[in-house]
């Protein structure tokens, strides 16, 4: 468990570095456009690097519990149901994330097939297809471990 | 079964799943979206559009403004860039009734014009004027409740995470959307002043706070430039078209980390808490957005949003009438809700609306934001009032609740007037 925090915390690290190349990157096109030096292709660049911020960071944000719930309700249900609703929660955010990783990675292969690139800079676009896979992957786990040490802890009680 | 109903049936069954079994606003937006369509269409049609609008959210120049204008905010929130603007309105005020109070509204509304978020604008402002306040013998709910509702002008004027999830929803230009927000903006910050005036004559503040010589009120601006330099090469390059409202971002963000590094304020840590904080918000926000584009999908398909805004086109009340009722929905969904997935999960719906009765959307946004500030200080679910409780640690939050609500009340004028005169909503966006 502490060592796939680990591996998630070094994902957000990563995608924390890209986060600071594409600033530093957008800042040298907004100067060069003025001076009439663009960068080449940074609209691309930006677009495939925002890609991967999100890719590296999801899993991350599953870890800190940063996606919104509301409590209001749900705390006011009695303990049996509060239980069945949890792990229905839990199901379903797991079926869902699960069926996305599992889409794009199809997406990815179609894409690869295919051949298919972006439009000036011809970088091949199965790669982000694929990274992104690999980050819904990463919350899926994320899901799923929260959920077994949430049943750890049921029976602890 | 007709096709609204399956539309009024997804929104029950989104409404069930986010707020009894408690599953996150974005992904039950997913979940209910990917079943609705699947129904509608097929599974095969659901699940590749599915996949098709997570790749298109997730690798979209657009959508980088996002990371680029929240690093903007948690860069300004880590470096204390805030901290003069407080000293240098509180110099100006001096001794006036209350003026401890009203220079934290007015340090709220220059923090505001780099930080787009309002509960960052709350906690940093707070951090500096609480104490301050404390020591002068201010009333605790006057204190807390002004910089919590100060600290909901962070998302008014420019940059603001609001405007921008309300652009990217309804394809209106930022640009604009933040030159709306700056009149009214300012706007709310004379009324929340005003508030502190009143409020301090009925609990007035043990010690009045110094008076300042002119050569310190004039030596104190030097604080103020740095943040109005910033938002002028920001905003206002974007509202002449010099550079994207992505690149404005990241020059805001390189920005304040240049002032940091010259303060010496931004150590290596904080810089990596920026960083941490920054890409787990756009997780945060990325996933919220797909499950908000694939519900629109589904809902667009049930025919819903379409039939509903013909409906309340064809009833005979004036727009202004409809216009209070989703002004009203707004309060009451503030109440329990965050700012961020009220947008996604009324917007939609409304936006339709909107247009049809030939209404101005930008205008329309403006009035969205500060009902969006409204529910960061209304109970039980206030963001703001959570924050500045856990900065005043020994006043409970029905004081801090107590202490908002003038302050809703100069709110609740605020929109009125946008309501009653679009053109400070709309002025400057037609000039620029």
């Amino acid at each position: 468990m502490a060592m796939f925090q680990r591996i998630c915390l070094i994902f957000n690290r990563v995608a924390g570095m890209i986060l600071v190349f594409l600033t530093l990157l957008l800042v040298a096109d907004a100067i060069g456009r003025i001076v009439k030096y663009p960068v080449t292709g940074s609209y691309e660049i930006v677009q495939y690097g925002f890609a991967l911020i999100v890719c590296f960071s999801i899993a991350y944000t599953g870890v800190k519990g940063r996606h919104i719930t509301i409590d209001l309700l749900s705390n006011r249900l009695p303990f049996r149901m509060k239980n069945l609703f949890e792990i229905m929660s839990q199901i379903l955010s797991f079926l869902i994330f699960i069926l996305i990783s599992w889409r794009l990675m199809v997406d990815g292969s179609e894409a690869y097939t295919l051949g298919e690139r972006s439009s000036s800079l011809e970088i091949p676009v199965f790669l982000f297809k694929f990274a992104l896979s690999l980050g819904f992957t990463m919350l899926t786990l994320v899901i799923l471990l929260n959920f077994s040490r949430w049943i750890g802890r049921r029976k602890c009680r | 079964m007709p096709l609204i109903l399956v539309g009024i049936f997804g929104f029950l069954i989104l409404f069930f799943l986010i707020l009894m079994v408690r599953v996150p606003i974005g992904f039950g937006m997913m979940i209910v979206g990917v079943a609705g369509m699947s129904y509608l269409t097929s599974l095969d049609s659901a699940i590749s559009f599915l996949g098709r609008q997570v790749f298109a959210t997730a690798a979209s120049y657009d959508m980088a403004m996002v990371a680029m204008f929240i690093f903007m905010g948690e860069l300004a929130y880590h470096t204390g860039i805030g901290e003069n603007a407080y000293e240098s309105t509180l110099k100006w005020l001096g001794s006036i009734r209350g003026s401890l109070a009203m220079a934290t509204v007015g340090a709220c509304g220059a923090f505001a014009a780099v930080c787009g978020s309002s509960p960052a604008t709350a906690a940093t402002i707070g951090s500096m004027a609480l104490p301050a306040m404390k020591k002068y013998g201010y009333d605790d709910s006057l204190a807390t409740g002004c910089v919590a509702a100060g600290g909901t002008i962070g998302i008014l004027i420019p940059p603001s995470l609001g405007f921008i999830l309300f652009g990217l929803l309804t394809e209106q230009s930022i640009a604009k959307l933040y030159l709306a927000g700056i009149l009214p903006g300012l706007l709310l910050v004379v009324l929340f002043m005003m508030t502190c005036y009143i409020f301090a004559g009925f609990k007035p503040p043990a010690i009045a706070a110094p008076s300042s010589t002119l050569r310190e009120k004039i030596s104190s601006v030097r604080g103020l430039l740095e943040i109005i330099l910033l938002f002028v090469i920001v905003i206002g390059g974007m509202g002449l078209g010099l550079f994207t409202p992505t690149a404005a971002g990241a020059i805001g963000a390189f920005g304040v980390l240049i002032l940091g590094l010259i303060k010496k304020s931004l150590s290596w840590h904080k810089f990596l808490n920026c960083l941490t904080q920054t890409t787990s918000t756009v997780g945060m926000v990325i996933i919220i957005f797909v499950g908000a584009m694939i519900f629109n999908y589904f809902l667009a398909a049930s025919t819903l949003t379409f039939q509903l805004g013909k409906w309340i086109g064809q009833l005979s009340v004036p727009p202004v009438v409809t216009i209070i009722a989703i002004l009203f929905m707004w309060l009451g969904l503030g109440c329990i809700m965050d700012a961020v997935g009220m947008i996604v999960l009324t917007v939609p719906v409304v936006y339709p609306i909107i247009i049809s009765l030939g209404l101005n959307p930008i205008w329309f946004a403006v009035l969205g934001v500060i009902m969006i500030e409204a529910g960061l200080i209304t109970p039980p679910v206030g963001m703001n009032v959570y924050i500045i409780g856990g900065i005043a640690k020994d006043v409970p939050l029905n004081v801090i609740f107590r202490g908002t609500f003038p302050f809703l009340i100069a709110l609740l004028i605020c929109v009125a007037l946008v309501v009653a005169f679009p053109k400070i909503a709309l002025f400057l966006p037609s000039v620029m």
